[in-house]
């Protein structure tokens, strides 16, 4: 022992002077190296993006299409020469496959909030209007949706995303810790998206569907997170891009 | 030490101890909710996401605070004192890892088409990959032995499952931290690739097992003593009379595999089981203190002569034959019964 006994600490008898003095120094400096070190864990961490809720309540006026994931087609405009497409969920973890079936293919009106990152959108459907058949159709009417346009087989590198929390329903939406939630968003069916990243631009977005066109079953399941390649035939919808593969042509990378 | 179950016996020192305990983990979540999002590149994270980590980084940070405190102790007496009131800090630890765990569940695994709980278990099974890996498992693992050490930290549960069974579980502390390595690393590490992160992981791995190998190392500097068997015992060199501290112990490496305990006081020498019938603390390392060998953990008291607790107290630790043999100490590896009196080595003045 290379203490003196009077520096002993018995837990129940007072504590020696020069002992309190120390005990108080490592206190200090546990209670200090601790926090410096977990403020030190967050140095460094990615940039989530600005995504998140905007804009508020509106309703839009479109085409409904159930398949492969409910969505909205709005018709061409000077800025959108091939119209829009516009992907819908219902609030929480849950897809709006069954506020769609009833209406596919109707003029509808559907009345939520967008929630948006980097230029691309989903509509989180509720409010007054939520899915239900357009009260003033006419401006649309004989508007019929164009088909998917073929443009051909492709090799991506990217992330497969639940689409609503990437977009910002939660941040970070994205990466392994976050896996689980878009696993149970995929599977209250929230369309997937395959998100492509780049150098010094916003990410390109893919929505993802089996090799047929149709919404994609629990096999995407096990690629969600990591970085992955992904091989199929890429087409467009109006303005949204779509890849259709299976999972036999998804690697980890 | 006590004759009677209580919630806590609180002591001066303990009530110091979860005031510091309690302000340091307090000030760690408030300034991390605080000033976190300020330090992130993106500040505008989740709030439920923000709990996640302030509670998740508390825990660690606490547990390698935690796993340091036993080597340190042994490398250097005076840090002790931070090892008294451990298991006040092994239940703290467990509710920031339970608050983690709940701010975890309450935001990925709620708002689902899945129970919260059977979402946890459902929602992500790769088990067979390494980079989709469920890390979630791991730290389900982890919160479900920091459960266990928490629920039988009292003394009851000591006494109940007896010291080394007791000691036994709560070494699977070691498991809990191991895999909340993996949950690190199979989690954060894999979605964030900060050098800060990998760094004080890393950080925090090798700290943890560079004082326990060095407290390792210092204890086998002693090597077991060499028998010298006979028809009345198995007699081993125990100590040089004159290395033996004044009040102090000696830890004796019997070929039993066991160690003993040898104290000189008032003139006198004697041996005890090293092990603390409490908690099995290292007793050599102890005190003589008001004639009794002193715990180094807790203050549990033992007569050198039997081994048995001053009354009212009741433990008992086996005790030791010594023999003297010119200017050493053989001691029998043979233990006596707990509590058996043995009638010490007289030194004569000046030995």
């Amino acid at each position: 022992m290379s203490r003196s006994s009077n520096e002993f600490f018995v837990g129940y008898l007072k504590t020696p002077p020069k002992l309190a003095v120390f005990l108080t120094v490592v206190s200090v400096l546990l209670v200090g190296l601790g926090i410096g070190g977990g403020f030190a864990l967050l140095a460094g961490q990615p940039d989530y993006g600005d995504g998140g809720f905007k804009g508020g309540y509106k309703e839009h006026l479109g085409v409904l299409q159930a398949a492969p994931y409910p969505m909205l087609r709005l018709p061409p405009d000077e800025a959108h020469p091939d119209g829009r497409t516009i992907l819908l969920s219902n609030p929480g973890k849950r897809g709006a496959q069954k506020r769609a079936a009833k209406h596919d293919g109707q003029i509808v009106d559907v009345g939520g909030v967008f929630i948006t990152r980097e230029g691309t959108r989903l509509l989180q459907v509720g409010g007054a209007a939520k899915i239900r058949p357009a009260k003033e159709p006419e401006s649309i009417q004989g508007f019929v949706p164009a088909a998917d346009v073929p443009l051909g087989p492709v090799t991506l590198r990217g992330e497969i995303v639940d689409t609503k929390c990437y977009l910002g329903a939660m941040r970070p939406g994205e990466g392994k810790v976050h896996r689980a939630c878009a696993n149970l968003c995929l599977m209250g069916g929230i369309p997937p998206m395959l998100a492509v990243f780049h150098e010094n631009e916003a990410p390109t977005l893919l929505l993802l569907t089996n090799a047929a066109g149709e919404a994609f079953d629990a096999e995407i399941l096990d690629y969600v997170a990591p970085y992955v390649s992904v091989e199929g035939e890429l087409f467009r919808r109006g303005d949204l891009l779509m890849l259709r593969t299976d999972a036999s042509r998804i690697g980890f990378l | 030490m006590s004759v009677q179950y209580r919630p806590v016996t609180w002591t001066r020192n303990k009530i110091t101890y979860d005031l510091v305990l309690g302000f340091g983990i307090a000030a760690f979540i408030i300034l991390f909710l605080r000033y976190a999002p300020g330090w992130l590149e993106s500040s505008r994270i989740s709030g439920p996401q923000l709990r996640m980590r302030a509670f998740g980084t508390c825990a660690f940070l606490l547990l390698t605070i935690v796993l340091s405190i036993g080597p340190l102790a042994r490398l250097d007496i005076r840090f002790l004192p931070l090892l008294y009131n451990r298991r006040h800090f092994g239940v703290a630890i467990f509710f920031v890892a339970l608050a983690h765990a709940l701010a975890v569940t309450g935001w990925y695994q709620a708002f689902g088409p899945l129970d919260r709980y059977v979402a946890l278990l459902a929602s992500s099974t790769a088990v067979t990959s390494w980079q989709a890996f469920p890390f979630e498992y791991l730290g389900i693992f982890a919160l479900g032995i920091l459960f266990t050490l928490a629920a039988t930290s009292h003394d009851f549960w000591l006494t109940f499952l007896g010291a080394p069974l007791w000691k036994a579980i709560h070494m699977s502390v070691y498991a809990a931290y191991a895999a909340i390595i993996g949950h690190i690393a199979l989690g954060v590490l894999q979605a964030e690739h900060s050098p800060w992160l990998l760094g004080l992981t890393g950080v925090s791995v090798g700290l943890v097992s560079a004082l326990h190998i060095a407290a390792g190392l210092r204890e086998q500097e002693t090597s077991v003593a060499p028998s010298i068997n006979d028809s009345e015992g198995h007699w081993v060199h125990a100590a040089y009379i004159g290395d033996l501290p004044d009040e102090g112990g000696v830890t004796v490496f019997l070929p039993t595999g066991e160690k003993a305990a040898l104290f000189r006081y008032d003139g006198k020498v004697s041996a005890l089981s090293n092990a603390c019938a409490h908690q099995n603390g290292p007793l050599a390392e102890g005190r003589i203190i008001d004639g009794c060998v002193t715990c180094p953990w807790h203050g549990y008291q033992y007569r050198p002569e039997d081994g048995c607790s001053p009354a009212p107290f009741t433990e008992k630790v086996a005790t030791y034959r010594l023999r003297r043999d010119g200017n050493r100490l053989l001691i029998d590896a043979n233990a006596l019964p707990p509590g058996t009196p043995v009638p010490p080595i007289e030194l004569e003045q000046g030995a």
